[in-house]
């Protein structure tokens, strides 16, 4: 139940006129007769007057109203005269009659609440309420009305009933009960009434007071619950470990978290409140691109679906490198403003400036001894140093393919550290794939007369082929790599088979030999670095272990897939197949 | 044949070229720095210059960029020898004038070719 202005008019209304009722009611009591009752006259120990007075009293004075109700019941029984005061009231939301009290002049002190419930319709309470009538009844055994109290002695003769009602709620019965005959005049129904028209305001009150209270309860339960979520919400914040900012719709700075303090430098005090444009200009292009989103943002507010947000990086004053992603915050269309998230990355961007050094000194350092070994080597080999004995001429080719061996290695080792670390750009377009085909057919075809192994090399394309989104050089080393593989593992006589074809968007490319195969114990491991299977080592196959790591690490940086199949067996060999982004439709590209 | 400048650090590698070289047939000029190679092409004129990046006091690109600059030299073919093999460092060499870019590691035979080709010679019969 929700109590509005309104109803909190009414309550003092109703107070109020409770007040108003009981004085105009004891106006008109006011000449107490003498009373010449038929049966015991007994003289009132209290005035009509007086017992209204001190009721009204009671319900502007205190706040429990049982306490009203039994002072009140109290007074009525002894200005009535009656023996016996009862109150029945209806349980809320129920069908049943409460039996919430009874005064026993001259004995009970306080009113007993029993908890006895009987029907709402029940006896002469039952009637009053339903009928919203008093009921004076000279003589209760020619009333049918009247049922005793369950379990009380049945010697009362008269009775009075008034319900307690205020406005259009019935909220019981007042009765008043004696061992005398006609103990109840005409006037002590009328007060009865209208105390009990004071008891139903009392009763009102307590029910509208009782539903303020649990309002405001209510409220206070879900303000309190408001500032434990936010403070809740308000220490997270605090206790990550990335700064974090939030401005408002006017770009405002709203909110500024310890980490963000720490990492940017700033003083929550200077920047919260203040227009964020203000400061950001201190980071320089970053700065101007996060100021441009700001106002892009709240012009335009992105759809949630978009995932609009910015990434970008801060390049302090002091040399910190600080990575920073913005968000607009946009809810039911309406732009709130933005949260950014700051991460401290000196130590990152340091890291990999070292390895990219290092990378390029080593590739510096190595390659210069190399360059020396080599072509001494090959000086001798050519005899430009004097003719060679057949023996030193077989050693000079052992050092010749041992540095040939290194240099690889060295420029393996290179490339797979720039390809890891991203230092180089893919240089994406369209491809068309035949023409790739076809060199690596050669490169083979070369290697095989090269080395004097004899290899069947079989090319199967099916059209229409899809162009390959790719940077030429690196399909190609793509290729060779995989090439390179099947002929190393592929004794002589054998077969490769480099097949070609369009699948859904991408491209794929099988490079299949007839090879030692590869155990599937070694299958998850023939990507990582170095790996060389048994295979590899027991045929003194030459190689690093590199080139399958490169080739994989190739094919991932182009958004593709590689996969192997290989049933382990020597002669039924290996299968990879890559899958490449096919480029965009263009006029022209299938078939080349 | 021709005159050719080696200006390389690294002594093992500019005594092999000039060994492969002399083998056959050129006459070589050596230097083991930039300010030396300087020097010594402006003096000598020769017909090819191969170059080092890597070299103290003054670096390949640099001693380039001064042949290039200079009318008595701006004419003679320039050739770096480089270990630094990635596409922006080739790139860089190629900017600062040069006329080839032979990378490091090289097979002398191979190395006896390009020279060969950028004298304008026919290439080498083995």
């Amino acid at each position: 139940m929700t109590l509005g202005p309104g109803e909190i008019t009414a309550l003092l209304l109703v107070a109020v006129l409770a007040a108003g009722l009981g004085a105009f009611l004891a106006t008109r009591l006011r000449p107490s007769p003498v009373r010449a009752a038929p049966g015991t006259p007994s003289p009132r120990p209290i005035s009509p007057f007086d017992a209204l007075a001190e009721i009204g009293s009671g319900l502007t004075a205190a706040d429990d109203v049982d306490q009203v109700l039994a002072r009140a019941l109290a007074v009525l029984a002894r200005a009535s005269g009656a023996e016996r005061a009862a109150l029945h009231l209806v349980a809320p939301g129920s069908d049943r009659l409460l039996h919430w009290a009874s005064h026993n002049s001259g004995q009970d002190a306080e009113p007993v609440v029993r908890p006895l419930t009987a029907e709402r319709s029940h006896g002469l309470a039952g009637w009053v309420i339903e009928h919203r009538q008093p009921a004076l009844i000279p003589d209760v055994s020619r009333d049918r009305r009247w049922i005793p109290f369950p379990g009380a002695a049945d010697d009362h003769r008269s009775a009075l009933a008034v319900p307690l009602v205020a406005g259009s709620d019935t909220f019981g019965a007042c009765l008043l009960l004696s061992r005398q005959p006609e103990a109840f005049t005409p006037i002590d129904l009328e007060l009865a009434s209208a105390a009990a028209g004071l008891m139903a305001c009392a009763l009102r009150m307590a029910d509208l007071r009782r539903s303020l209270h649990e309002r405001s309860r209510r409220e206070e339960e879900a303000t309190r619950q408001q500032q434990a979520d936010s403070s809740r919400a308000q220490a997270i914040l605090e206790s990550i470990a990335d700064g974090v900012l939030v401005t408002g719709p006017a770009h405002h700075v709203t909110l500024c978290n310890a980490a963000a303090e720490r990492i940017l430098r700033i003083e929550r005090a200077s920047v919260v409140g203040q227009p964020a444009a203000q400061w950001i200009g201190v980071y320089g292009p970053a700065g101007r691109r996060w100021a441009e989103a700001l106002q892009a943002w709240s012009r335009k507010p992105p759809a949630a679906a978009e995932h609009a947000s910015l990434a970008d990086r801060l390049e302090l004053e002091d040399r910190r490198v600080v990575e920073v992603h913005i968000a607009p915050v946009v809810q039911g269309g309406d732009f709130l403003g933005t949260v950014a998230v700051f991460r401290d990355i000196s130590r990152e961007v340091e890291v990999d400036q070292l390895k990219s050094d290092f990378v390029a000194t080593v590739s510096h350092e190595l390659r210069t001894p190399m360059t020396s070994i080599r072509g001494y080597v090959q000086m001798m080999l050519l005899e430009a140093a004097g003719p060679l004995t057949d023996e030193q001429r077989k050693f000079m080719e052992i050092i010749r393919t041992n540095s040939d061996r290194l240099g690889r290695l060295v420029s393996d080792l290179l490339d797979l550290s720039r390809i890891e670390s991203g230092a180089e750009e893919l240089h994406l377009q369209p491809v068309p794939l035949l023409p790739v085909l076809e060199t690596g057919r050669e490169y083979l075809a070369t290697r095989s007369v090269q080395e004097s192994k004899a290899l069947r090399i079989e090319m199967e394309a099916e059209e229409p082929l899809s162009d390959v989104q790719a940077d030429p050089q690196r399909l190609q080393q793509i290729l060779r790599g995989l090439l390179d593989n099947a002929f190393n593992f592929t004794p002589a006589g054998g077969t490769v088979w480099i097949r070609a074809r369009t699948q859904g968007g991408e491209v794929r490319v099988d490079v299949a030999d007839t090879g030692t195969g590869i155990p599937a114990a070694e299958q998850p491991r023939v990507f990582e670095r170095f790996f060389r299977g048994e295979q590899a080592l027991n045929l003194g196959v030459p190689g690093t272990g590199l080139g399958l790591s490169i080739v994989a690490h190739l094919v991932e940086r182009h958004g593709g897939a590689i996969e192997l199949e290989s049933p382990g067996v020597p002669g039924k060999g290996t299968r990879f197949t890559v899958s490449l982004p096919a480029a965009p439709a263009a006029a022209g590209s299938a078939g080349g | 044949m021709a005159r050719i400048l080696v200006a390389e650090d690294e002594r093992d590698i500019r005594e092999l070229i000039g060994f492969t070289l002399r083998h056959h047939g050129h006459t070589v000029l050596t230097a083991s720095n930039g300010e030396d190679a300087l020097a010594v092409a402006l003096r000598e004129l020769p017909d090819l210059v191969l170059l080092d990046i890597r070299m103290p006091r003054l670096t390949g690109y640099d001693v380039c960029r001064r042949l290039r600059a200079e009318p008595s030299t701006q004419h003679i073919p320039v050739a770096f020898l480089s270990a630094k093999g990635q596409e922006a460092e080739i790139q860089a060499g190629m900017d600062a004038g040069a006329t080839d870019y032979i990378l490091k590691p090289f097979a002398p035979d191979q190395l006896v070719n390009r020279v060969a080709l950028l004298l304008g010679l026919p290439g080498d019969s083995g």
